[in-house]
């Protein structure tokens, strides 16, 4: 199981990363090439595949209920990739740099008779939302670093958006003569910890560094924020969730 | 063992195949006079093209509409000592495969001319002269009862005719009965309509398109052959069977309508397109005698004379369309509390139409999807990706975006 866990995260990274042009790799006696200090490679970013519940927060920009009288209460579930770049090193904490995140969620359901609302139509309603958002990312890798110790504290803030649209039978919605797509803005934030998958088989670790350049892998869980109400304004559909989100990240 | 000498040899003989085949659309052979036609020499009055249909394929609507090829037939020195005609069949060059002898296999398509000049460029032959031959089980037929010279193809018409009608009787009790299996699963070709022309029937059960060759023969007064070109159309008179179990719900100015999917052994199904009775919009529905009300919603849907389970309904009925792998769509341009028979046929790679299924009955009449219910509960987003509300407070955002980039861009100016 572990050394699934750790191909996924190596196939996840290794299209990304072209092979270094310096001579590197692994052979019958292991693992060869530069490295740093630490005997790693030198590292720059990192990389995330995200699965989560997201339930957008639509009905607490506007009185009712509009989200939940049509889809229902049951849990969405949204998709996603992050990229960091890890600019900054502060000694014995950790990293910091900006990160780049993507996420897709759908939500289905039937449209309700105009004449009889508490009756359901055939024709298919939905709302799809994809959130993008940037963020100033703190890693405290001070713990696997200086203490042996396999989890990485992490926190995010910034900016974060979301595009979306609602179809009805297939057809971008209206209401009247209003489209039914567009974006709204506001703060995100996160906080999660990563388990350093390296520990479960530290020589493929290793071989790893050397041939595909990734430092570690870590299998991830976190709870974020995003606020999409266009900074408390009622004037945009709030596309945000408070929700958690688990993967698989890479380091690199 | 492998050596260099007959590895070219091989690709030497693959060459000369691949060149053969190459040249088999329109093939000069036999005959001292040269015959081709050019690839540019193939024109079709009113082709059903649909953006897929190659020059050389003829469906049901081709024959329908009477479609007609034109070919220009470019000759070579010594052409003045024969008459060109156009024969259709298997083997027509053999002078025992054309009429009068009793074992032929081809029908003449285009009357025999006397060329004036070395190229042939008016040569008219009407789709449903091409296919006037066929008989059951077979794309070529056993040839007319006669005709020579100009009146040949006529009579090899008129005497294949008879076979036709036979052929084509077999084909629609066959059919129709196809109809009846398509409801039980849906496995036959679909039928044809009773009023089809007898050229434009099947006559064979088979599914699968079929070729059918012409060739361009130069002819003396004793019918020996002077030189010779062929050219091959293939064609398909049916679309596969309808799918079944269609059934239709409710939505606004829409009728989702689902169906359970063909099984065929038709390999050319490519879609589904869907009828509606009246038609879709405000004209289809000033052209029915439906009583319409739109504060009223109807009951049920009336009987529909035109939507009849195994007819072929007109296009301007057409309300939708799905892929191959769909098993529902939405019949589309419908106005809201009129009541819609909607039925599906199947349509195939050579544009064919299928009869249509059994009629669903879909009442289309107002829904409130989410937006509208966000916007009714007060929700005031929306209006486009581009939608930049003045109240929205932008500034912030814009604030945001900045502050992040000059951050940015000291980081690099420091490193």
């Amino acid at each position: 199981m572990k050394r699934l866990v750790l191909v996924l995260a190596l196939g996840l990274l290794g299209w990304l990363r072209a092979p270094s042009a310096q001579a590197q790799g692994v052979d019958e006696f292991g693992s060869y090439g530069p490295t740093t200090g630490r005997g790693q490679s030198p590292q720059t970013g990192l990389v995330e595949a995200r699965f989560g519940v997201y339930n957008p927060r639509v009905d607490k920009s506007v009185p009712g209920a509009p989200y939940r009288d049509t889809f229902g209460e049951s849990n969405r579930y949204i998709v996603g990739v992050e990229a960091d770049w890890q600019v900054m090193r502060i000694p014995h904490l950790g990293s910091l740099g900006p990160g780049l995140g993507w996420g897709y969620t759908r939500a289905s359901g039937y449209a309700a008779l105009t004449a009889s609302p508490d009756k359901l139509s055939s024709e298919q309603t939905s709302l799809t939302i994809m959130p993008v958002y940037l963020v100033a990312v703190l890693r405290a890798d001070v713990l696997p670093r200086e203490f042996g110790i396999p989890i990485v504290p992490y926190a995010k803030f910034g900016l974060g958006t979301a595009f979306w649209w609602s179809s009805d039978g297939g057809e971008t919605a209206y209401a009247g003569d209003v489209k039914g797509s567009g974006f709204s803005y506001g703060p995100q934030y996160a906080f999660g910890g990563m388990f350093l998958l390296d520990i479960l088989d530290r020589q493929t670790a290793r071989d790893a560094d050397v041939s595909l350049g990734i430092n570690h892998s870590y299998l991830f869980g976190e709870w974020y924020g995003s606020e999409l109400d266009a900074f408390s304004s009622n004037k945009r559909l709030n596309a945000g969730a408070h929700t958690w989100a688990v993967g698989l990240a890479v380091e690199f | 063992m492998f050596n260099l000498r007959s590895v070219f040899a091989f690709w030497a003989v693959a060459a000369l195949f691949l060149a053969s085949a190459e040249r088999a659309q329109a093939q000069t052979t036999g005959g001292s006079v040269m015959v081709t036609i050019p690839p540019t020499g193939v024109k079709r009055a009113h082709q059903d093209y649909a953006g897929k249909v190659l020059p050389t394929q003829i469906n049901y609507k081709d024959c329908l509409n009477e479609d007609v090829f034109t070919f220009t037939v470019n000759l070579g020195a010594g052409y003045a000592n024969y008459g060109l005609s156009v024969w259709a069949g298997t083997s027509c060059d053999m002078t025992s495969a054309r009429p009068p002898s009793g074992t032929a296999t081809c029908w003449q398509v285009a009357p025999e001319r006397v060329p004036t000049s070395i190229i042939v460029s008016d040569l008219k032959i009407p789709v449903r002269t091409m296919l006037s031959g066929r008989t059951g089980g077979s794309d070529v037929g056993t040839g007319g009862t006669g005709g020579t010279g100009g009146t040949g193809g006529t009579d090899a018409t008129g005497g294949t005719g008879g076979t036709d009608t036979t052929g084509g009787s077999n084909a629609l009790g066959g059919t129709d009965s196809g109809g009846g299996a398509s409801s039980s699963g849906g496995s036959a070709s679909s039928s044809v309509p009773p009023n089809a022309p007898s050229e434009c029937t099947p006559t064979s059960a088979t599914v699968s398109p079929q070729t059918l060759t012409l060739y361009f023969l130069l002819l003396d007064s004793n019918a020996a052959l002077g030189g010779q070109a062929t050219y091959k159309v293939t064609f398909k008179l049916t679309a596969p069977a309808p799918p079944t179990n269609v059934t239709s719900g409710t939505g606004e100015n829409i009728a989702p309508v689902s169906w359970d999917p063909v099984t065929t052994a038709d390999q050319t199904i490519d879609g589904y397109q869907l009828f509606c009775d009246p038609g879709p919009g405000e004209k289809g529905l000033a052209e029915s005698d439906i009583d319409w009300d739109p504060g009223i919603l109807p009951a049920a849907c009336p009987d529909s004379s035109i939507l009849v389970e195994g007819a072929r309904p007109d296009d301007k009925y057409m309300c939708g369309k799905a892929s191959k792998t769909s098993t529902q769509a939405n019949a589309e341009g419908l106005i809201n509390m009129v009541p819609y028979n909607v039925a599906v046929a199947s349509t195939d790679t050579y544009r064919n139409v299928g009869v249509v299924s059994a009629p669903a009955c879909a009442i289309p009449q107002p829904v409130t999807g989410f937006f509208e219910a966000y916007r009714n509960a007060g929700g005031a987003g929306g209006g486009g990706f581009c939608s930049f509300s003045r109240h929205g407070r932008p500034l912030i955002l814009l604030g945001v975006i900045g502050l992040g980039l000059c951050l940015v861009l000291r980081r690099r100016r420091a490193t």
